[in-house]
């Protein structure tokens, strides 16, 4: 019992303890509108909602999930669709996380064809750091901009997402965090930069609204 | 978890005193004469175990839960008897090698604490959880001293494989695995006069569309496949290389093993009864899959054997 050993491991293991005690079992989770919210018409194209099916919703796990297609208003069908994907987790604690498009897109058959980490500005000029990628399945090639989006911060790393999202855990108690997805089809037609500045433009003039949504 | 954890640092830091008393009750042949237990010796271990169970209660509550939830991870409830056991199978050789308490141990400790604080303010479970395997290293060490945890160090380590690994670092490691599967089904099923159309982990058959694992996974049984691999390894090979090489073969069958179950279902679709063929599909990725594994496994072992066969200490 007189132990020097047993007394500074006691004391270590009840300063610990103490330091566990006096966190909470539960995060912050700020308020947020629900994503089906998101305007119906961005870009002068109009959204047609795509409810994701139940199986994808176990797997994805407790969330809210935006999939939308906005598709160019008749009269001006020279332009592709955009598809907008968001997947918002209040709190990330559980152990279930975002889900990386690195996986499940070539899990559905698409193959990277290139991609870099860039900067595109939004119509305010707020900066925003994306992935940006170009996918293929043989026969069609799609421009995807992803990037996760969480306490108003922009990453297209995902492993610089979760060193963010510990760093966010103990500095807020907060756990909450968003994946954003933005894609368009390349049609044959077209050149990669006129997908690519349609895919810019959309998501430039979504961003403003993700704030509501993806609390800052 | 902390049941489990407390009977595991029951295991691994009383092992020694308890065997050693039931040595000199049963007037052992063992070397007991460094191993006079002092009055009030007990009382310390057990604070320490107290508060063990305290920091661990929440976290080891949670890993239990995922155990039960988890299918891929269910192997985790066996994990700690496997400790235990190998403990137990330990148990004299513990009980002769003499204590000698060194503060050497203290840095891991403190690490140990210092990561499971990271880990619930930071709300990672796998952090918190690892820190229970450095925390246990670190005290074994800091009281019993350098030459019992070299004999303890395995049973201790084993633990890591009942603690789910984190999806972003596994998902890394198994889905290349999973693709590999897919690919190879998809090769080998044109060749048995099954046509297939593959797109990554979707596998487009005559009649049917099969999703191989969730779209965006890799190989989730992996882990378990892992543990058998190491479980196999131990009761039934001698030496540790072998052992390794068993550990290690547990990659290349479980894409065999998924190779299988798509090929099965493939043929089940072409040959027999399209609508039977999604049970069997389902019914392949669980019991099934394991007795494959095993024979495989045991395979493995058998080439093994016979490429270099056992010397004599190693039969």
């Amino acid at each position: 019992m007189k132990s020097p050993r047993f007394w500074t491991i006691a004391l270590l293991m009840l300063v610990t303890l103490g330091l566990l005690l006096h966190r909470r079992d539960a995060d912050n989770v700020p308020h947020s509108l629900p994503l089906s919210m998101m305007p119906l018409t961005i870009d002068g194209m109009n959204a047609r909602d795509f409810p994701l099916d139940d199986e994808t919703l176990t797997v994805l796990g407790k969330g809210d999930f935006l999939n939308r297609l906005y598709v160019p208003q008749t009269g001006s069908s020279d332009i592709a669709p955009v598809s907008l994907f968001i997947g918002y987790f209040a709190t990330q604690r559980t152990g279930q996380t975002i889900h990386s498009p690195q996986h499940c897109l070539p899990g559905a058959g698409w193959t990277f064809e290139s991609s870099r980490y860039t900067n595109i500005a939004d119509i305010n000029g707020k900066p925003f750091n994306v992935g940006e990628y170009i996918i293929n399945n043989g026969e069609s090639r799609q421009f995807v901009i992803y990037w996760y989006q969480a306490h108003g911060r922009s990453v297209a790393n995902e492993y610089r997402a979760k060193a963010y999202m510990l760093a966010d855990a103990i500095r807020y108690n907060r756990t909450d965090g968003a994946l954003v997805r933005v894609i368009t089809p390349i049609s044959g037609t077209e050149t990669v930069d006129a997908a690519r500045a349609r895919a810019v433009r959309f998501t430039g003039l979504m961003t403003p609204y993700l704030p509501q949504f993806i609390p800052n | 978890m902390d049941r489990n954890s407390s009977h595991m640092m029951a295991g691994s830091t009383q092992t020694a005193p308890a065997i050693s008393e039931t040595e000199m009750r049963s007037g052992g042949p063992t070397a007991v004469s460094q191993l006079r237990v002092p009055r009030g010796f007990w009382l310390p271990f057990l604070i320490i175990l107290g508060l063990l169970v305290a920091l661990y209660f929440r976290v080891g509550i949670k890993l239990v839960v995922d155990w039960y939830n988890i299918a891929d991870y269910s192997h985790g409830f066996l994990v700690p008897l496997f400790s235990l056991f190998l403990l137990w199978d330990k148990r004299h050789k513990i009980a002769a090698t003499p204590i000698q308490p060194s503060w050497a141990g203290l840095p891991l400790v403190v690490f140990g604490l210092i990561t499971l604080v990271f880990g619930i303010y930071g709300v990672d479970l796998f952090t918190s959880r690892v820190s229970f395997v450095i925390l246990t290293i670190g005290l074994v060490w800091i009281f019993f001293g350098k030459a019992i945890l070299r004999e303890v160090l395995f049973p201790i380590l084993v633990l890591l494989l009942a603690i789910p690994f984190p999806a972003i670092i596994f998902n890394q490691i198994t889905f290349p695995l999973q693709l590999l599967a897919s690919r190879l089904a998809s090769a080998v099923l044109p060749l048995m006069g099954v046509p297939v159309l593959q797109e990554g982990n979707v596998i487009q058959l005559p009649v049917m569309k099969l999703e191989v694992a969730e779209a965006c996974s890799g190989i989730r049984s992996l882990m378990s496949l892992f543990t058998l691999a190491v479980f196999y390894g131990y009761f039934l090979e001698k030496s540790t290389s072998r052992r390794i090489i068993l550990a290690l073969a547990s990659i290349p069958i479980a894409v065999a093993a998924n190779v299988a179950r798509i090929v099965g279902t493939g043929l089940c679709v072409q040959y027999w009864d399209p609508n039977k063929a999604l049970g069997f599909f389902h019914e392949f990725s669980g019991w099934v899959m394991f007795v494959v594994s095993l024979c495989c496994l045991y395979l493995v072992h058998r080439v093994m054997s016979l490429i270099a066969p056992a010397t004599k200490e190693a039969a």
